[in-house]
């Protein structure tokens, strides 16, 4: 699991590598406090995204941190620690999101864009201005976008969030979906239409 | 016949040869020989015929499709020409895709900021965890 995104697992420098695995593997309890150290804030911050209930979240992660633990003997080294932990907090999440009680889907139809019998916009997009940090302050841009992925149909929600923040690639998205790389890239696709929708209101060049 | 741009009286193309001459076609600089043979397999291929249609049509719809290949860059140089035509001419496309693009760089963004701290409960709970597991 490649990660690109900004908010990810990856290790610092200092974390990757042998030598922490080794210390892992050993069992050293000053390992385990170093990982939780590094990792757990990014970690716990990814898990938030996706679960957005702290006793839930915080549940995730430990159950992340123990599976990966005692898998450590596994563990072959080929990604480093950070991106390893990811993974498995991730699929703890997506676990978790499963086995919550599922409300019906909502549908993600009426915040696609729409077109004429020619297949030409019907309402013309108009361009949004240089970004939103001219008119708006950070925080506050910050807080309106994630409010606006929160507003998104729930699978399309996660899928947007593994795939633009947590940095997944188009087939490790699949996989962790259990769909196919055709499903995942549609999906993906739909959520950024929608979040553009929700957002053009406050996004158009001198609305704000 | 010999499958070569430039030599397509009566030629059956097929898919790489379509994609060969598309350009070409696109830019009017194609003989009429060529545009019947990538008319005649657009015909038949239902890729092919995809790609065709929109590039002759060019309507917003169909380039929405392309949208999220062409922000990643992973759109193939065919269909860039194809999108990048269209865009030439529709400004609300090109407003779409640039408002498409802010979206994308502004989802990353809102993950930026400060992390949570991890709460000594569940630190404490983690490693109590790990060192039953190491006892067991």
């Amino acid at each position: 699991m490649s990660l690109g995104g900004p908010e990810t697992g990856r290790s610092s420098a200092g974390a990757s590598g042998g030598e922490l695995v080794a210390r892992l593997r050993a069992r050293d309890p000053s390992a385990f406090d170093e990982v939780l150290s590094e990792f757990g804030p990014r970690l716990l911050a990814t898990s938030l995204r996706l679960l957005r209930q702290d006793a839930d979240a915080q549940d995730a992660v430990q159950e992340g941190f123990l599976a990966a633990f005692r898998s450590v003997d596994r563990f072959e080294g080929r990604a480093d620690v950070g991106t390893w932990l990811h993974r498995i907090v991730v699929n703890a999440c997506l676990m978790r999101l499963r086995s919550r009680k599922s409300r019906p889907e909502t549908s993600i139809d009426a915040l696609l864009p729409t077109y004429d019998h020619s297949g030409h916009h019907r309402m013309g997009p108009r361009a949004w201005g240089g970004g939103p940090s001219e008119t708006m302050e950070r925080e506050e841009r910050r807080r309106l976008v994630r409010d606006a992925i929160d507003s998104l149909p729930e699978r399309h929600r996660v899928a947007l969030l593994l795939r633009d923040i947590e940095g997944l690639s188009n087939d490790e998205l699949a996989g962790a979906l259990d769909v196919s790389a055709g499903t995942a890239k549609v999906r993906v696709h739909r959520a950024r239409q929608a979040l553009r929708t929700l957002l053009d209101p406050s996004m158009r060049a001198g609305d704000l | 016949m010999i499958d070569s741009p430039g030599n397509d009286d009566d030629l059956a193309l097929d898919c790489a040869g379509l994609h060969a001459r598309l350009l070409s076609v696109l830019n009017e600089e194609a003989t009429p020989a060529t545009v019947r043979a990538v008319e005649a397999h657009a015909a038949w291929c239902d890729e092919c015929g995809r790609l065709w249609k929109i590039a002759h049509e060019s309507s917003c719809r169909e380039l929405a499709d392309f949208l999220d290949d062409y922000v990643d860059g992973t759109l193939p140089a065919d269909q860039r020409a194809v999108f990048d035509r269209h865009m030439s001419v529709c400004p609300e496309c090109v407003a779409y895709l640039e408002s498409y693009r802010q979206t994308v760089a502004a989802a990353r963004d809102s993950a930026a900021g400060g992390l949570p701290s991890i709460p000594e409960r569940l630190r404490a709970a983690i490693l109590d965890s790990q060192r039953d597991d190491n006892r067991a």
